[in-house]
């Protein structure tokens, strides 16, 4: 159902509010109050002021308009919230105020309590076709995944709007069910709230590969929650944040079941008077015993005015674990740069080759060229 | 005709000493070899060759073809048919070696006005080579070095260096850590490489490379300067007698 094949795209724009009356908005309300002004957030909120943030973000009411691409193949059924059976309604109900910790995801709430409405998207079997999710406008856009028992696909996400965007994407990954993730979101003047929560059940397997660029305010939250024995989650990502560009990074990777595996990989550059901050926390829980984590984030500050922060957290409550735990920030190696202007490479063209090098460490997937090109153009 | 002529040659290392008026003059078609113990200065040679930052000339000169090769900027003297194989080299991931062989010799070509090599034709001399070192030619889509074992960052060194076809070629090393097959492989591209007009400078622990690579000249550096300089025969004697009776 792209916006090509289909003219109604009425159908991908909300209506107000049938689905309200499931959504406890009065809760919602409530809890977003108190917990705005609690010491956790400012906490979370350290490096991007919340209250301006709040602020920015999309009016009530403002659904983001979406271009969906593979939802009408087999397996797949995409449904608004507002047409939603009763026994959806249940799920997606039980999801959205079970699952999200309105402690940690602050803005969740205020996306949910804005949106007009929202979409479910449950997947069945193995998936011939990646769906394919472009965001066209500013607004609100929750989106709940439901991946069945032993599915599995592959999800792309990419933004294509420079106003204000509110992304929440709750995924639940049932048994033995795989997902493989892109994300891209290279507007370098936008203000972005992004959510993704994936929560994996037993013998689940998830990968990630986003790419990022800073925006005039970007955040992005990632939290991935291994939840059943033998989950296994790896994720990629590279970023780059130019002059006068923020980007806000929260990464939590939560293992609540033995036998879980994590594995995180990003790097990034600053390239001007620019902002990032990269928070990795690993959370190992008490009965996730032989649990095994690793989070290395890379940072390179290549203008004397680029502020890159990285801050890894461990909390860690049981023995039996692995779990390694890495942030840099620092310089292209010298090593390197002598090498390549050894044979003969311009120290201008080898800095290039070694900065591009760095990020295309972390891209792969279908965007990644598209990720690539982008990066390449702020780099030289 | 002299390729390299060093002339007491003095150099600090974070305000050390390491070398003291080292002499050396290896001409067009010759291969000389550089013996002498572990931390002597062979390394610290070979990469004020290539002029590696943080090494302090505070004397003696170096003229590379007649030029005064110090006052070039590394890259420059790559322009100028120098090439260093390391001792150690470097793993860079994300770049791939197709990428940096193709940018390498692209900038050769560049700066000495000449076209730039099409991609077909490079891929096929590239793959030529590293068939004759017996390199699986999937290495060209890893990252540079990336994963590669001992032997095969020095197989690689020699590619680059049979790629690049330079006037002076200073192996550091290069036979170190190569299995016996590899360093017969090894061999035969430096033998290859061997012109009149070109030469080798070749740093080395063992006798056996040079049973392979015949030397025309053997040196031995101890504590930074050449303490003596001979023949071929001067490998065999040092494997038996060891560098203590030259550096008493
Ligand atoms: N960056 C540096 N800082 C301080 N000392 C250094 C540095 N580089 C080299 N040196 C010192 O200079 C001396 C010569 O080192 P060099 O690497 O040239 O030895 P080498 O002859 O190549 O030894 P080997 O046979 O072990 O490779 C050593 O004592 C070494 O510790
Ligand atoms: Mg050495």
């Amino acid at each position: 159902m792209s916006s090509q094949s289909n003219p109604d795209m009425d159908a991908l724009t909300w209506s107000a509010a049938p689905h309200r009356a499931w959504l406890d908005t009065e809760a919602l309300r409530s809890r977003f109050g108190t917990h705005l002004e609690s010491g956790k957030t400012r906490e979370l909120w350290k490096y991007t002021p919340v209250k301006g943030f709040v602020g920015g973000m999309p009016d009530r009411g403002a659904a983001a308009r979406l271009d969906m691409v593979g939802i009408d193949q087999p397996g797949v059924r995409a449904v608004p919230f507002a047409e939603m059976t009763a026994l959806d309604t249940e799920q997606v109900r039980s999801l959205l105020s079970n699952r999200l910790e309105a402690a940690n995801h602050l803005l969740a709430d205020l996306c949910l309590l804005r949106a007009p409405g929202g979409w479910l998207i449950d997947i069945e079997g193995t998936l011939e076709q990646a769906i394919h999710i472009r965001y066209l406008s500013a607004g609100s856009a929750p989106v709940v995944v439901v991946l069945r028992q032993g599915a599995s696909a592959e999800l792309i996400e990419q933004t294509a709007t420079t106003g204000s965007l509110a992304q929440l994407l709750l995924a639940e990954v049932q048994e033995d069910a795989t997902l493989t993730h892109h994300r891209l979101a290279l507007e370098g003047d936008a203000q972005h709230w992004a959510l993704q929560q994936i929560r994996l059940a037993a013998n689940t397997n998830y990968r990630l590969h986003q790419s990022l660029l800073g925006g005039q305010r970007r955040r992005s939250e990632m939290h991935v929650i291994l939840d059943g024995r033998g989950a296994e989650a790896s994720l990629t990502g590279a970023y780059l944040v130019e002059s006068g560009q923020h980007l806000d990074q929260q990464l939590t990777v939560e293992h609540r079941a033995g036998d879980t595996l994590s594995r995180q990989t990003f790097h990034g550059i600053g390239c001007g008077k620019g902002r990032s901050i990269f928070n990795g926390r690993i959370h190992i829980h008490p009965h996730a015993a032989r649990s095994d984590a690793a989070l290395s984030n890379r940072n390179l500050a290549l203008h004397p005015e680029a502020e890159m922060n990285s801050k890894p957290e461990l909390e860690i409550y049981t023995d039996d674990v692995r779990c390694a735990h890495g942030a840099t920030v620092g310089q292209l190696s010298e090593d390197s740069l002598f090498y390549l202007v050894s044979r003969g490479i311009s120290p201008t063209e080898a800095r290039r080759l070694l900065s591009h090098g760095f990020l295309r460490e972390c891209l792969d997937g279908p965007l990644a060229e598209t990720a690539a090109e982008r990066f390449m153009m702020a780099l030289g | 005709m002299n390729l390299i002529e060093i002339s007491n040659l003095h150099v600090h290392v974070e305000g050390k000493s390491i070398l003291n008026g080292l002499d050396l003059t290896l001409r067009a078609g010759e291969v000389h070899a550089i013996m002498g113990p572990n931390g002597s200065g062979k390394s610290t040679l070979a990469n004020v060759l290539a002029g590696r930052p943080g090494y302090e000339i505070v004397d003696g000169s170096v003229a590379f073809l007649g030029q005064d090769l110090t006052a070039l900027e590394p890259d420059a003297r790559a322009h100028l048919g120098l090439f260093l194989a390391f001792q150690y080299p470097v793993e860079i991931p994300g770049v791939s070696n197709m990428e940096f062989l193709k940018a390498s010799l692209d900038s050769l070509h560049l700066a000495r006005g000449q076209d730039p090599i099409d991609t077909v034709s490079f891929m096929r001399r590239v793959r030529g080579i590293a068939e004759e070192l017996k390199l699986n030619p999937e290495f060209l889509k890893r990252g540079v070095n990336e994963g590669f074992s001992g032997g095969e960052k020095k197989r690689n060194e020699i590619l680059q260096m049979l790629l690049l076809q330079p006037r002076l070629a200073v192996l550091d090393e290069t036979d170190s850590g190569l299995d016996i097959d590899a360093l017969q492989v090894v061999a035969q591209g430096v033998n290859s490489y061997r012109a009149s007009d070109n030469g080798v400078l070749m740093i080395t622990h063992y006798q056996r490379l040079l049973s392979h690579i015949v030397p025309d000249v053997v040196h031995v550096l101890a504590a930074g300067k050449i303490v003596r300089s001979g023949g071929k025969e001067l490998a065999l004697e040092l494997e038996e007698k060891g560098y203590r009776w030259l550096t008493a």
